[in-house]
């Protein structure tokens, strides 16, 4: 009964119309940032802070919040369409995303990523208000050796992701790691591979690395093989939307997907990513035929953009139920509270019910404006594709090289994404996959900090990974994992069903 | 070639009498166009939101517009360097910070700038004071001699967590002081810090007041005194400043304050000073910076200056003690 007289609080407060419109605006730029690559919601919540000064608060929240979940709508787009990214949750929707484009599908993944987000965004809502202190709550029980064995888990899961070699995908790891750990160690200070430049203190952005591999290494790699792997998008501009069929294929997928997102979002650090990753891996774990993903599957397509978007929407709770900030976001968010004079703790919920109730009523509304704002625009996207790619690709080019400017407005972010867009290049004629490599180098550092940080805390004793219930169960389905990778039979069946 | 020469002479000696013109004149009509703050870290944290409320507020005072640019990166050296390397004609300023203009040159070898040489301090702005806060569960004591006593009773058993130099630094002091065994337990941010203080993961910590205040009054957090740079701060005025009970050295706290550019004019500065004095005295501005966690509080160059020079000998020894060098 709480609950809903709770949520018709919040309803009352996010329905009036001076909330409506900033929900819409905040959707409406999120979509769109979402669509360039680059461009984030970091960059783009840190350049709109200033104007919500004069706003309501509750309108400014709500505002700030749509540019973020409007984001994993958008950031989908150009996976699917042209291979790249727009936000670095969307590299795993790129994965089949971009092969169901090419096989001429393109109308089809993006109405899958579209509505496998809006299912996970209705379910983390009413997650968020049925169970938000609850979570909250279990996301301070994570503590640094559990975070540790996540990351190990994670880590060994992308193993699973890659399609080829055992050997290329674990090399990709670690030359993921090895970029990743650029930059000042944060247990002693140290600046490590930073090469005397002040722009790698804070380590190689990934979001620059993202654009370079996957974007600049599609554009080089396409351009070297002339226009013959274009020739299929033309095909089939109309089925648009799902059949009967296909949306039974993508149910259990998008529960799953959302399931998963839900609990790694409210995690500090790498949740949407985290989550994607992990969704992608159980999906091909449990399909009859793993051989179909990474060519097209539109479960790796409903899966992941559930998870980020559910990820996305939970992870705002440790801010909002105990002021704790977990990413980027939500400390902008929290700056934005400051600003108003609201001071982001575990008190929000009692003095400021509107506040919070609204915002949550209006992460459904958002939901609902971005699926009515973005089927629509599918077909328009994939007329896109229509554009002779000699055209299109100097419009990538020059977008990419904007969005990752805008990162930090610094040119130094450009050459980063130059020099990646080699190495994807490279990549992709070693046959190596880039995705094990971002892995790598997002969960590397996360896992580094938090193992030296639970072997300070233990004194040096390593036995308290196997202390903790969380961790202990973490790191058996890690060696669950490298047993079922490893097994020699196993694995000559895996390579069977590889050559097939 | 005689008349080229003259030429070039008096035209030499005419671009000097224009300079001696322009000078006092440029200084007289400044500003004639906007003036731009770079702001060291992004938009959001601390040093943003206390920049753009001065922004605003002195753009009536100026009579010009005030633009505000983040430029984050390297723990703000990026930022730091831009400036140094501005003309020094008052137009472009730093917002700088104790990283900008004191621990940077201990943690940066390849430093493209020297905050003592490159930089005329125009004045100190506001103060992010400190709190000693504990988990009351890890450590159940209500007043910071029982937190001395039971320290020194179990000498590298309580941990504190560190998210930035700050709170590095004003942990390091208070050990120092009262000669107690402490664990240092390093994260990338305060928040992150902060949060597993919270958890009961880590012990104690010293973070600012703006991210500490709303924990401790919801009583996951207790405060043992503040941090100040002397006397109570009047966002925690029942806290006593430990540097007036156990702690007589603890007296460095997070700051910022606005900067030019080595060689610009002195009555450029003096201009600035002058406003930016104003708008941190100003009613309006102590209160708006209160509901930040921040402490309104205006030093004149000079005084910042000194202020500097002590904290930078400061961070030298503690940063010498820990072993750190810059890299």
């Amino acid at each position: 009964m709480d609950l809903l007289a709770n949520l018709a609080l919040g309803f009352s407060e996010a329905l009036t119309s001076t909330n409506l419109f900033y929900c819409f605006i905040g959707c409406l730029l999120g979509t769109l940032i979402g669509v360039l690559p680059g461009l984030g919601p970091p960059a783009t919540i840190a350049m709109l802070l200033p104007m919500t000064f004069t706003l309501e608060p509750s309108s400014s929240l709500i505002m700030l919040a749509g540019i973020y979940y409007g984001a994993q709508y958008g950031g989908s787009t150009t996976a699917i369409l042209v291979n790249l990214p727009g936000e670095s949750s969307s590299v795993v929707t790129a994965l089949d995303g971009y092969q169901m484009a090419r096989n001429g599908k393109a109308g089809l993944a993006l109405s899958t990523a579209a509505l496998a987000s809006f299912a996970a965004g209705s379910i983390a809502t009413l997650v968020i208000a049925a169970a938000a202190p609850l979570l909250a709550a279990f996301a301070l029980e994570f503590h640094a050796p559990d975070y540790f064995a996540l990351m190990v888990l994670g880590l060994i899961a992308s193993v699973v992701l890659a399609q080829g070699s055992v050997l290329k995908a674990l090399s990709m790891i670690i030359f993921g790691l090895i970029v990743g750990i650029v930059g000042t160690d944060v247990t002693t200070g140290v600046s490590r591979m930073t090469l005397g430049r002040a722009e790698l203190i804070d380590g190689v952005s990934i979001v620059a690395v993202a654009m370079g591999i996957f974007g600049l290494g599609e554009i080089m790699q396409n351009l070297t093989h002339g226009d013959e792997g274009r020739s299929s998008y033309r095909a089939q501009l109309n089925s648009l939307l799902p059949s009967w069929q296909d949306l039974r294929q993508m149910a259990a997928p998008i529960a799953r997907g959302t399931g998963l997102g839900t609990i790694l979002g409210i995690l500090p650090g790498g949740g949407a990513l985290l989550s994607s990753f992990t969704a992608y891996a159980m999906e091909k774990k449990l399909a009859s035929d793993p051989t179909r993903f990474g060519r097209g599957a539109i479960e790796g397509v409903a899966a992941p953009e559930a998870a980020n978007n559910a990820g996305a929407q939970t992870s705002l709770i440790p801010l909002l139920t105990l002021g704790l900030p977990s990413n980027v976001i939500a400390a902008l968010m929290a700056g934005a509270m400051i600003i108003q004079g609201i001071q982001p703790g575990p008190n929000v919920i009692i003095e400021q019910p509107t506040l919070f109730w609204g915002l949550i009523a209006s992460m459904w509304i958002g939901n609902v404006m971005l699926v009515i704002l973005n089927l629509p625009l599918i077909g328009l996207w994939v007329r896109l594709l229509t554009i002779p790619y000699k055209l299109l690709f100097p419009a990538i080019l020059a977008f990419c090289a904007i969005g990752v400017f805008s990162l930090s407005f610094s040119t130094f972010d450009i050459w980063v994404m130059v020099v990646f867009g080699a190495f994807g290049y490279l990549f992709r004629r070693l046959d190596c996959e880039p995705a094990p490599f971002l892995l790598g180098m997002v969960l590397g550092p996360m896992m580094e900090e938090n193992l030296r940080r639970a072997m300070l805390l233990s004194r040096g004793d390593p036995l308290v990974f196997l202390q903790r219930p969380i961790s202990a169960t973490l790191l058996l389905l890690a060696l669950v994992a490298v047993v079922m990778v490893s097994l020699p039979a196993i694995r000559k069946q895996r390579d069977q069903a590889l050559e097939e | 070639m005689l008349m080229s020469k003259f030429s070039r002479r008096f035209r030499a000696a005419l671009v000097v009498s224009v300079i001696a013109f322009a000078g006092p004149s440029a200084a007289d009509s400044f500003p004639d166009r906007a003036v731009t703050i770079v702001v060291p870290f992004s938009a959001g944290s601390g040093t943003d939101t206390g920049t753009r409320v001065l922004a605003e507020a002195l753009e009536p005072l100026l009579g010009q517009g005030v633009i505000v640019d983040n430029r984050p990166g390297g723990n703000g050296a990026i930022a730091a360097g831009l400036v140094a390397d501005a003309d020094p004609d008052g137009y472009t300023l730093l917002m700088g910070t104790n990283s900008t203009q004191s621990a940077n040159p201990l943690l940066i070898k390849s430093l493209s700038y020297d905050p003592a040489k490159d930089f005329v301090p125009i004045g100190m702005l506001a103060t992010f004071e400190g709190i000693l806060a504990v988990n009351p569960e890890q450590l159940p004591f209500s007043t910071v001699d029982e937190l001395v006593t039971h320290i020194r009773a179990h000498p590298g058993e309580v941990s504190f967590a560190t998210g930035n130099v700050t709170s590095l630094v004003m942990a390091s002091i208070f050990a120092r002081d009262l000669g107690l065994d402490i664990l240092r337990v390093p994260y990338k941010s305060n928040p992150e810090a902060l949060t597993d203080v919270v958890s009961g993961q880590v012990d104690m910590m010293f973070p600012d007041i703006a991210s500490s205040m709303s924990q401790i009054k919801a009583g996951r957090l207790k405060a043992l005194g503040s941090v100040t740079l002397g006397e109570a701060t009047p966002l925690a005025p029942d806290l006593k400043p430990l540097s007036q009970t156990v702690s007589p050295n603890l007296k460095l706290v997070g700051w910022i304050g606005l900067f030019a550019p080595a060689g610009t004019p002195q009555e450029v500065v003096e201009k600035l000073s002058a406003a930016v004095k104003e708008v941190a005295e100003s009613q309006q501005f102590v209160e708006k910076l209160g509901t930040m966690g921040a402490n309104a509080n205006f030093l004149p160059s000079a005084e910042l200056k000194a202020y500097i020079d002590t904290e930078r000998a400061s961070f030298a020894q503690i940063f010498d003690e820990m072993g750190m060098e810059p890299q």
